[in-house]
């Protein structure tokens, strides 16, 4: 009997727990009582107001990024540079950024120091088409053979990309590595039969070559008349 | 039972029932509100960036009662990051409507016309709002994404040089 009015009691204290809560529900009020975190279920109460902010911050550095990129769009290069610049004073870690300076210095003419820019990039962290872009500085700054060996490390990985195959041919045949250049303009070549101005490029390096014959043979095919 | 003594015979009941109770306690409290079981649901799911099945379960907490300004806006933000741009719209497009003075909802809504590419519309918005709050960093910036995919870029300069406060 003792055990049954205490257990009675037990059952009575839980409910008197719940109870304001079904009542709340019922009324269409949030529950009063924390029986929720007790549960590990959420609070209605306090959970859903966090989104009734303003609209969420935009830091100024993000601002700046997203500036400094439609100024490169619009060639307002020193301008984009600059914000570019102050980004990196604020977040030096953003390699987005020092990537994105990289190629706007480039664009601008100033290869040197977008070579610096790149340079400050840990090698891993460049994407493909970065490594493409740093290669491209490499030749505008000479040092080709740099810039083959990325291009030919790029080619390994994307046998497909002809844009890349043919800047390879372009600085290979400047090397006079005439074979090699060669072979990646005749493999343009099959992927694009058609076009006119690669089938000139591998006649001029079958000139340089000494392949006059051959050379002949191609800029026929790119004439109108022939 | 029987064969224990009167005091371990109660201890033993004691803890009989509470085994009982608290079993039942999660049905009781499942049963019971369906909405906060929805709702927690909804946001676990976007704490683990189940975009889908949050604003799936938004929709539920909604449906089973919980029908407040921020579950709604909870929605809209789960659709817009779970890609339902059309629910994404439709919510914010109501909230904006139910509160047309408030700049939350215009910029939500705005901002969601953008990224479905109601370029028009969106900015229509924002004109509107920063003729109202003509210095909103968040509504400006807004605005200069806008510009920008539109290729308005002069323009986008300027309001991004406006929210930096360098124009």
């Amino acid at each position: 009997m003792k055990a049954l009015s205490h257990s009675l009691l037990l059952t009575g204290m839980v409910l008197a727990i719940c109870c304001p809560n079904l009542r709340a529900q019922q009324s269409g009020e949030p529950p009063a009582f924390g029986l929720e975190q007790s549960l590990g279920l959420p609070s209605p109460s306090a959970a859903p107001k966090r989104s009734a902010q303003p609209g969420e911050k935009i830091a100024d550095w993000q601002a700046r990024l997203e500036l400094a990129r439609v100024l490169s769009y619009v060639q307002r290069y020193p301008e984009a540079i600059s914000q570019y610049r102050q980004v990196l004073k604020e977040k030096p870690e953003h390699q987005q950024a020092r990537l994105e300076l990289a190629k706007v210095l480039f664009w601008a003419g100033r290869s040197e120091e977008a070579l610096q820019a790149f340079q400050g990039i840990p090698r891993d962290e460049l994407s493909p088409e970065a490594r493409i872009d740093l290669a491209d500085i490499y030749v505008s700054q000479k040092e080709y053979e740099r810039a083959i060996s990325l291009y030919r490390e790029h080619l390994q990985n994307h046998p497909e990309d002809d844009r890349v195959r043919f800047k390879l041919a372009e600085v290979l045949s400047w090397r006079q590595k005439y074979e090699e250049a060669l072979k990646h303009y005749r493999i343009i070549l099959e992927h694009r039969p058609e076009d006119i101005q690669v089938r000139r490029k591998l006649s001029r390096v079958l000139i340089w070559n000494g392949e006059y014959d051959r050379a002949i043979e191609q800029l026929r095919r790119t004439l109108p008349d022939s | 039972m029987l064969i224990l003594r009167s005091k371990p015979r109660q201890y033993l009941t004691h803890i009989l029932l509470l085994f009982l109770v608290a079993g039942c306690l999660p049905w009781l409290y499942h049963s019971r509100h369906p909405e906060m079981v929805a709702f927690r649901q909804a946001e676990q799911a976007f704490a683990r960036g189940d975009f889908k099945d949050a604003a799936e379960a938004y929709s539920r907490a909604i449906t089973e009662g919980l029908r407040s300004v921020e579950v709604y806006s909870k929605l809209g933000d789960a659709s817009l990051a779970g890609q339902d741009f059309s629910r994404a719209v439709e919510v914010f497009r109501a909230l904006h409507q139910s509160h047309p003075d408030n700049p939350v909802w215009t910029l939500k809504l705005a901002r969601t016309l953008g990224v479905t590419k109601h370029y028009v519309q969106a900015l229509k918005l924002l004109d509107r709002l920063l003729e109202q709050r003509p210095e909103w960093r968040p509504a400006l910036i807004a605005r200069a994404r806008i510009r920008t995919a539109r290729g308005e870029f002069h323009k986008a300069i300027n309001d991004y040089k406006r929210a930096l406060k360098e124009g």
